[in-house]
């Protein structure tokens, strides 16, 4: 399995056809969006005379500033309280054999399954009552409960696997059950969270409809709504629009090209257990 | 719902038996305070549940998501949905998807998952090359591969360089292709996400094993067979039913792909319940969709994870 | 349980880095949310000098709102645009919920789930009638802005719908705009054998699938009953018992004479736009908002809008042609004042010119010292000699038959369907009422 023979090199090239074949689209997204638009030639062929114009128009007209910053914050607010909030729970959910914590993670794996149109519209009338429309809060909040099931799944599953000598030993030594879990359960439980952390945050940063509606009449706007306002029925500049698709794309890819080792590994990891 | 009660656990997934001194001590002090769920219960009851349940209630009402006047209709709008061939054809469209989505995705990750699991000089790049799409947001990856697959866009230009001209398609106008260009666009994205969970159950592989096996003058496909496969059963549970889910759901890239069209060609019950709400102004007949989806999504899953459970314990 | 390689060394590094940086993010956003949160909050304020609106005019109604600032100092108005879908999904939620803006958009007629009739009825749009324009609306447009005799939609602007051809193109190719039904057939003929197909069609977006078809339905339809939509409304009269069928063969016709370009299907609004306007096609089937979008693309071009014939008469022609989209007064305003106000600017000749100049269209009232732009010359001439007919959804019972319709279209064009089904259908959603 180790040695590199003929076979291994034919296996070599295909796998790179794949990837090139992963790559074509991604080629064609950055040609046409540094392509003037007076460029009609094919999509495929290199752009002659490649310009900038498109991302410094595309980042003003598109004010993705604003939108770069909203989905930082929403994204890094509401996985971390996710984060904090679900493995917590998942701590007496996975040990505590009694009915009441096997009822009520049922209870919690139902949100996997109820589709968002359920909700969308009672939820929008609580958080109008709460002020909260029309600013990242809302979706702050909404995400810090939505992202929970799947969230606790992953940890619960993590943590049915780990063996409870240490906090059994932790407890019995005089530590509070907080104190326990703090040092001891989470800990453990790191593969799991990098795998929970690299889920949440793309899930997080991608989802288009809720903030479409909950931030709708506000100034305030995420990057996938900015994209998708981009591409509304009378803006019709596809060098533009691609100039802003790779904008929203850039700040994502460059997380992960830079840390890749340890998202793949780390991801992966927590859903072994 | 029973997603992973514990016995559904394969043996050494389960948590290991007590050691007999400590049972007697360990619910008495040991046992984790139930409050420590209560903030994620709080939040997930009141950002989804009691939201859903209050949702739940316009499916037997005709409101039209508007007018203030509305009356209880009991189970019509389920009714309804009987006589109505678009919501029909939807729901086939959504099964077809999340079937076709499923089996492709998985089988392709798998495929690139085995490739990347071996001694190929480029395997730590191609492993992040491969799983870079599944991080981009899906709707600009939509967006994108509607312009890529237009009569003059970059994949007919591609098919006619090479001189494949008589592949070239229609690839999202024509009905009978619309459909799998859908899959398509999807599996491009998720392949690698599918593919990097199979790898991590590969790797859980010890390379002994397959040496012996391989010193028993087992060949590769055997070697799969028997040594890896059974080692892959929690990580093919996990990719099933993330990707059938997903599939159910999907909602984004049809939305900006096809819109459901050409005609209804590509209309799931998410673009529908979409358009009925919001296009149509028929929010309660949306919202008894929507029920209806909730039903599908939560046996499709509940009946894979029992299947999968069950050769699970078989294969370990 | 945790996987071996996770333990090498490097990669709990890369686990620490990580956490680094997950901590470093936290606080820059959280930073950044607190001044962003400061900003917020000053433009939430300003008291009964704010006005919000929602408007669906993206690229035009922003010169507008600048232009009003200007004229009334001190007013500050909160504006967001989006696309049609979002906007009436966002607007329906708004008004249901309590939460909608002072101003907004607000479609002519009915038959679309954001029109005049359809948020009226249930008391959402505030009664514009004793504004000093209302009585003076030309009655076509009086027609789709009233409901139950009662003005609620300040419309500003008229759009039409014909062909628009590319000069330029059309003098290499040597033709010239046809004025007869059998003169278009053979104008189709000539363009495709030059290898230049007369017609860009981008029907992937389908509500582009309308428009051929509306040009057909003016003059076949409308040419020898004006009165066809008061007959429908009493039903006397059906889609598929009518001139109707004739006009989806038309439409058929002028597909199998290769009148449009290949795949129309695959084709969106976008693609279409670009064969037209770099002469790819000799024109293009559109509304007149086109000729701005296609001078974007081509900004050497002319552009001319001209009628589509469907007999071989040419005095009997008739152009589709109808109110825009117009702005209408939140009947809860919290601004009712700067709302009438910003209505009132929107329909006097500043804020008109500005915002037909902007969208290419003409002017809903006479007088504004308007001066039409040469390439709209025919359109202007038809509403002045009364030979339009108003979009034919804008006075359908219900959303559905428009949807149907678009879908359905669709269907005919990739073979899933046929006119006759699609006509009985879209009878049967008429009948539904609204």
């Amino acid at each position: 399995m180790n040695r590199y023979r003929p076979r291994t090199f034919a296996l070599e090239l295909a796998m790179i056809a794949a990837a090139l074949f992963v790559a074509f689209p991604l080629y064609v997204l950055v040609n046409l969006a540094v392509r003037p638009s007076s460029d009609t030639s094919s999509p495929i062929s290199p752009t002659g005379s490649p310009t900038l114009d498109n991302f410094t128009q595309a980042w003003q007209q598109g004010a993705l500033g604003g939108a770069l910053a909203n989905s930082l914050l929403v994204t890094v607010c509401s996985v971390a309280i996710v984060l904090a909030v679900s493995s917590l729970a998942a701590y007496p959910l996975a040990r505590v054999t009694a009915r009441w914590s096997r009822g009520t993670y049922l209870l919690v794996l139902l949100g996997l399954v109820l589709p968002f149109q359920l909700a969308s519209l009672p939820l929008y009338q609580t958080l109008r009552d709460l002020g909260l429309l029309g600013t990242p809060w809302a979706l702050v909040l909404f995400y810090s409960g939505l992202q929970v099931p799947f969230t606790v799944f992953l940890y619960v599953g993590f943590l049915r696997a780990l063996p409870r000598d240490f906090e059994d030993a932790a407890l019995i030594d005089g530590c509070t059950p907080l104190q326990a879990f703090r040092r001891v359960v989470l800990p453990m439980l790191k593969p799991v969270t990098v795998t929970a952390l690299v889920l949440n945050t793309v899930a997080v940063w991608n989802d288009f409809f809720t903030p479409l509606l909950y931030l709708s009449g506000s100034a305030q706007q995420t990057m996938p709504v900015a994209i998708a306002g981009f591409v509304g029925q009378y803006v019709t500049d596809w060098n533009l629009i691609f100039a802003a698709l790779v904008i929203s794309v850039l700040p994502v890819l460059l997380v992960y090209f830079l840390l890749q080792r340890s998202i793949i590994n780390g991801f992966a990891g927590g859903l072994r257990g | 719902m029973t997603l992973a009660p514990n016995e559904h656990l394969p043996d050494r997934d389960r948590p290991p038996d007590p050691v007999p001194v400590t049972t007697a001590r360990r619910d008495a002090r040991t046992t984790p305070p139930w409050w420590f769920a209560a903030p994620a219960l709080l939040l997930f009851a009141f950002v989804v549940l009691v939201p859903s349940a209050r949702g739940v209630y316009y499916a037997f009402t005709d409101w039209d998501g508007l007018d203030p006047h509305y009356a209880f209709v009991g189970l019509g709008n389920f009714a309804d949905m009987l006589r109505d061939a678009d919501a029909m054809q939807a729901i086939w469209h959504t099964l077809l998807i999340a079937v076709s989505i499923t089996v492709v995705q998985n089988g392709v990750g798998l495929l690139l998952a085995l490739g990347v699991n071996t001694a190929i000089r480029s395997r730590n790049l191609l492993r992040v090359f491969l799983f870079a799409p599944a991080v981009v947001t899906p709707i600009v990856t939509a967006y994108l591969w509607r312009n890529l697959l237009g009569p003059d866009g970059a994949v007919n230009s591609l098919l006619g360089a090479v001189g494949l001209d008589s592949w070239e398609q229609d690839w999202l106008g024509d009905p009978d292709l619309a459909l799998w260009a859908v899959v398509g666009v999807v599996v491009w994205q998720f392949a690698g996400y599918s593919m990097v969970i199979f790898l991590a159950g590969l790797q859980s592989v010890p390379k002994e094993v397959h040496e012996a096996a391989a010193m028993d003058g087992a060949g590769p496909v055997r070697r799969f067979w028997s040594v890896t496969r059974p080692l892959l059963a929690p990580a093919l549970t996990i990719n099933l039913m993330l990707s059938i889910i997903g599939g159910i759901k999907l909602f984004d890239q049809v939305y900006a792909l096809t819109g459901g069209g050409p005609g209804h060609a590509t209309d799931t019950l998410s673009t529908l319940i979409y358009k009925d709400a919001f296009t149509l102004g028929e929010f309660g007949y949306s919202i008894a969709l929507a029920v209806v989806l909730t039903v599908i999504v939560a046996v499709a899953s509940t009946g894979q994870y029992l299947l999968l459970s069950r050769n699970e314990r078989a294969a370990s | 349980m945790i996987p071996a390689f996770l333990l090498r060394k490097g990669d709990l590094m890369n686990t620490r880095n990580l956490t680094v940086l997950v901590a470093a993010t936290t606080a820059t956003a959280l930073l950044a949310a607190c001044s962003g949160g400061t900003k917020a909050s000053d433009s939430g304020g300003g008291g009964s000098k704010t006005l919000t609106l929602a408007s669906v005019d993206q690229g035009s109604v922003e010169d507008v709102v600048k232009a009003f600032e200007k004229a009334n100092p001190g007013v500050k108005v909160r504006y967001t645009t989006s696309g049609a879908d979002q906007y009436q999904q966002q607007i329906r939620t708004q008004l249901s919920s309590g939460t909608a803006p002072d101003v907004m958009s607000v479609w002519p007629g009915n038959g679309n789930p954001g029109a005049t009739y359809v948020l009226a009825k249930p008391g959402y749009l505030r009664d514009l009638s004793d504004q000093p324009w209302a009585a003076k609306l030309p009655d076509a447009v009086k027609s789709v802005a009233q409901y139950e005799g009662k003005t609620y939609n300040a419309v500003f602007g008229l759009n039409g719908i014909g062909a628009v051809y590319n000069q330029q193109a059309m003098e290499k190719a040597g033709l010239t705009p046809p004025d007869t039904w059998k003169e278009l057939l053979a104008f189709c003929r000539d363009a495709k054998a030059k290898g230049t197909p007369a017609f860009a069609l981008g029907i992937q977006d389908n509500w582009v699938t309308q428009l051929v078809l509306y040009s057909m339905v003016a003059t076949t339809v409308y040419g020898d009953d004006r009165d066809f939509d008061q007959k429908m409304q009493a039903g006397q009269a059906t889609f598929a018992k009518s001139a109707w069928t004739t006009a989806v063969d038309k439409y058929l016709t002028m597909e199998k004479t290769g009148c449009f370009q290949k795949n129309p299907l695959g084709t969106n609004y976008e693609a279409s736009q670009q064969l037209a306007a770099t002469g790819k096609t000799l024109g293009i089937v559109q509304g007149n908002w086109v000729i701005a979008l296609l001078k974007g693309k081509n900004p050497k071009g002319t552009f001319t809008f001209k009628a589509l014939p469907a007999t071989d008469d040419p005095a009997a022609t008739l152009i589709p042609a109808a109110a825009g989209a117009g702005y209408g007064v939140n009947a809860k305003a919290k601004n009712p004042e700067l709302a009438l106000k910003f209505v009132n600017f929107v329909m006097s000749p500043e804020g008109m010119n500005l915002f037909v100049k902007k969208q290419g269209s003409l002017p809903s009232l006479p007088d504004t010292g308007h001066k039409v732009d040469p390439s709209l010359t025919e359109l202007s001439t038809f509403i002045q000699d009364d030979r339009t007919v108003p979009f034919m959804d804008q006075l359908w019972p219900n959303p559905k038959v428009q949807q149907t319709m678009l879908s359905g279209l669709q269907e005919i064009f990739s073979g899933q369907t046929t006119s006759a089904e699609l006509l009985a259908e879209m009878d049967a959603d008429y009948k539904a009422g609204s």
